[in-house]
């Protein structure tokens, strides 16, 4: 193990948010974040644009499409 | 597989695929629900490929992607090239325009950008961009279960969902800039 540098935890941010990353990598990404204000700046940033994207990317059923796809079902039983 | 244990399995995942769906048609909500109905019959039909034990969600929204593009949905070649190493844009862009570090990203900007803009800044994305981010920003998908929806490494999506990230983030700081919500930077 070593330690990250700010280029190398800015690398990871994207795997970091998304969980990706190895649990080793993780803690490495995690130590440098509780030690460094302006990566952890950088990746609170970067998260609040992900959860905007998700909180807008989604959309509602249709009313009903649920029901009219089953029924297309009969047809091909 | 039985019809009933089918429909309880797709009846879980359907509201993402629906999703999936009006992203992949930039937002035409009919087209969505044609494909989605197109989609859902064909996996009926052909429900005893899927094997037992694999991921059903994976297995569904790969049906449903070729039924796109069976249906004439349009592959652009990958035309934007952008630089390998990532960066954090709209932290460096806000910073170049002077908010305040500390200050709650979603207070100074991400809060006051309208729902409707964030959907259309990722239905505007190149095919194969709004292909990944769909799948990861609205099917809720991990890296692994893109790659196995589109058949392609898990390197693939992670660079394809790195690029669109930036891309996103510079419609979105374009957006915020013309929407008067923040300053644009100035790079004299
Ligand atoms: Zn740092």
């Amino acid at each position: 193990m070593h330690d990250m540098d700010c280029r190398e935890v800015i690398k990871h941010m994207a795997q970091y948010l998304d969980r990706e990353l190895s649990s080793e990598e993780q803690q490495e990404v995690q130590k440098h974040l509780g030690e460094c204000g302006s990566c952890a700046n950088a990746f609170r940033w970067e998260n609040s644009m992900l959860v905007l994207v998700k909180n807008c990317a989604g959309e509602e059923l249709p009313q009903g499409l649920t029901t009219r796809i089953f029924e297309s079902f009969d047809c091909c039983e | 597989m039985e019809r009933a244990t089918f429909e309880r399995e797709l009846e879980k995942i359907l509201g993402l695929a629906y999703g999936y769906a009006v992203r992949l048609h930039g937002g035409d909500r009919d087209a969505a629900e044609d494909l989605l109905q197109e989609a859902s019959v064909s996996a009926f039909r052909g429900r005893d490929n899927f094997m037992p034990g694999t991921n059903f969600k994976a297995w569904f929204f790969k049906i449903l992607t070729n039924a796109f593009y069976r249906q004439g949905g349009k592959k652009e070649l990958e035309t934007v090239s952008l630089d390998a190493d990532p960066e954090p844009y709209l932290y460096l862009q806000a910073k170049e325009a002077g908010i305040s570090a500390s200050d709650d990203p979603a207070e100074v900007l991400f809060n006051k950008i309208d729902v409707v803009e964030v959907k259309n800044a990722l239905d505007n994305l190149p095919s194969e961009f709004r292909e990944v981010s769909a799948l990861y920003f609205t099917g809720e998908m991990s890296y692994e279960e893109i790659s196995e929806t589109l058949d392609i490494p898990v390197g693939t999506v992670r660079s394809r969902l790195h690029r669109a990230r930036k891309l996103l983030q510079v419609a979105l700081w374009d957006l915020a800039v013309s929407r008067g919500i923040v300053e644009a930077v100035s790079y004299a």
